[in-house]
């Protein structure tokens, strides 16, 4: 019991109030006397063009990532419904990418989607589509970097959509079926409704992870190109450990903490509900 | 038989047949990828795009299959040291966070002391708390520690993990009292429960935390990225991500070490799947 507690302290609270705390100084590592400056970083935070544009980034990301993967989550899950031998087979190739490490999922984007030669122009050519730049085009890196992540985590969502899936009762369905519902008619009567406390805590957590995006972003495009993929996360990484301006970066960190955390709140709020265990 | 159950037969027909073409092409698009990743790091270095251009079985399937790749990547790089760290870190958080997480998780769902739902709610609010927030403030106190660039750094900051807590008090808060009733009467306390009694009962549930903790942490990367600097301590992610930025771009190498790093969590998912699917399922939460 006191372990655990003073692992949650040191490595969990103690970090909130210290991150604070550091975001009021000018901080470098150099300097062994860090000048208190106040809310000096939160002030340059809000004149930082490259702020503002990781902001609209991340929030464009998370609007293109969540509804996709939220879908894709609850399509699988519909799909592999029944259990037997050749359906948990599915179930488990949708899942595999949600096993593997990010690091991996992107360096195999970053491979698949290599200019000019890679597979998928290769596929866009047996179709006689014409080659393009994907992640070295500002255009589309973004959205590809959604496509990616849905890729990744669909499997997720799918596997807590069909936790919800399983509670819904099947007398429902048989009477339903008597009164001659079609399968589609199903659907929207019964599953659905059922389904839309499920619904919305996922939609909470992918939200939350897409406001967290890293990893593919330091992987493939490193924020570019043209700052096309610039995110919060990313930024107060080079910020803090490339710039080593650990007070700015600590800024920046609490602001990002505060906006997932309030996002979560108002999420939660419209769910109104414990979440599912 | 009527118009309208014609009309609904052919209907069902039309959505059973869509639905099989769903699963067929889902099934590919999430699975292909990675199988053509393992299949290219068993061709040789020259053969690695050669077929790429234009699409052809060959594509797929490697012409002249070797395990060239891997030779080199363990020849010419210290592929071996990558993984031992990334197995240390990944295996020493696991470990410690089973034991720790156990018995907090115990002392949530049993023990009676001042504080402790206050405790629990802040166990939640760290559940919910983005880790790459904590990045930089954690940074600083690992490093006012001294621990930069140790083993110590990969692994002590990550225990306990709050979902480990979570997931324990639930399956134990589930457990039926009258057994540790019995236990008291004869003689035992906390610990003597905790020990006989919970941990015995409770395999199922320590194997998915164990599962869900290795797995996330050997997939790991922004941590390890900014607390190690020394090559020696570097772990196989890092070394993955940081790969394609070298001068010669070694794409067998790349295909090797892709490969192995995804190897092995695949590997414990398909032995152990049943436990992934109750440890996630109960929380909704990713791991």
């Amino acid at each position: 019991m006191l372990p655990a507690m003073a692992g949650l302290f040191l490595f969990g609270v103690a970090p909130l109030v210290y991150a604070f705390v550091v975001s009021l100084h000018i901080y470098d590592l150099v300097n062994p006397h860090p000048p208190f400056v106040g809310l000096a970083n939160y002030r340059s935070l809000m004149g930082d063009q490259i702020f503002w544009t990781a902001l609209r980034n991340t929030a464009i990301f998370a609007v293109m990532l969540v509804p996709l993967q939220t879908t894709t989550g609850l399509t699988l899950a519909l799909l592999v419904q029944p259990s037997t031998r050749w359906i948990a087979l599915l179930r488990t190739s949708f899942y595999l990418p949600v096993v593997i490490s990010y690091v991996v999922a992107a360096g195999l984007w970053e491979i698949l989607f290599a200019t000019p030669n890679g597979p998928a122009n290769s596929v866009l050519a047996s179709m006689h589509l014409p080659a393009q730049f994907f992640f070295q085009n500002p255009a589309q890196a973004l959205p590809l970097m959604a496509l990616m992540s849905a890729w990744k985590w669909s499997g997720i969502s799918m596997l807590i959509y069909l936790s919800g899936l399983h509670e819904v009762p099947v007398e429902l369905y048989e009477a339903a079926e008597v009164d001659g519902a079609g399968a589609v008619r199903r659907f929207w009567a019964i599953t659905w409704p059922l389904l839309h406390r499920i619904t919305l805590f996922v939609l909470v957590l992918n939200t939350i992870d897409a406001f967290k995006i890293f990893t593919p972003v330091y992987v493939i495009t490193k924020g570019g190109p043209l700052s096309a993929t610039m995110v919060l996360v990313f930024y107060l990484f080079r910020e803090g450990f490339r710039y080593f301006h650990l007070g700015y970066a600590s800024a920046l960190s609490f602001v990002f903490l505060v906006l997932v955390l309030a996002l979560a709140a108002f999420q939660f709020r419209i769910l109104r509900a414990e979440p599912p265990e | 038989m009527s118009l309208a159950l014609e009309l609904k037969g052919g209907r069902t027909r039309l959505l059973h047949g869509a639905s099989a073409a769903a699963k067929l092409v889902l099934a590919v698009v999430f699975v292909l990828p990675l199988v053509w990743m393992f299949l290219s790091s068993l061709r040789p270095v020259a053969e690695i795009f050669q077929y790429v251009f234009p699409l052809s079985l060959w594509t797929l399937l490697p012409v002249h299959p070797t395990l060239d790749s891997y030779r080199h990547l363990f020849r010419d790089e210290p592929f071996g040291r990558y993984l031992w760290n990334s197995f240390a870190m990944a295996g020493g958080v696991t470990v410690l966070d089973v034991v720790v997480s156990s018995m907090a998780a115990y002392g949530f769902a049993r023990i009676r002391f001042p504080g402790r739902e206050v405790l629990f709610f802040l166990v939640l609010a760290i559940m919910i708390i983005p880790f790459e927030a904590l990045l930089v403030p954690l940074y600083l106190i690992v490093r006012g520690l001294g621990w930069v660039d140790s083993y110590a750094a990969l692994v002590f900051p990550m225990v306990p993990r709050a979902l480990s807590i979570f997931l324990l008090r639930q399956f134990f808060l589930g457990l039926p009292r009258e057994l540790e009733d019995a236990a008291r009467i004869d003689g035992c306390r906390h610990w003597g429960i905790y020990w006989y009694i919970m941990l015995p009962l409770s395999r199922p549930i320590l194997l998915s935390v164990a599962l869900l903790t290795f797995q996330e942490l050997w997939g790991s990367f922004a941590w390890p990225l900014v607390v190690t600097n020394n090559a020696n301590l570097r772990v196989v992610q890092v070394v993955v991500a940081t790969f394609a930025q070298g001068d010669a771009i070694e794409w067998d190498k790349i295909f090797a070490a892709l490969s192995i790093a995804a190897a092995v969590p695949i590997a414990l998912f398909i032995i152990f799947q049943r436990y992934y699917v109750r440890g996630i399922a109960t929380t909704g939460l990713r791991g």
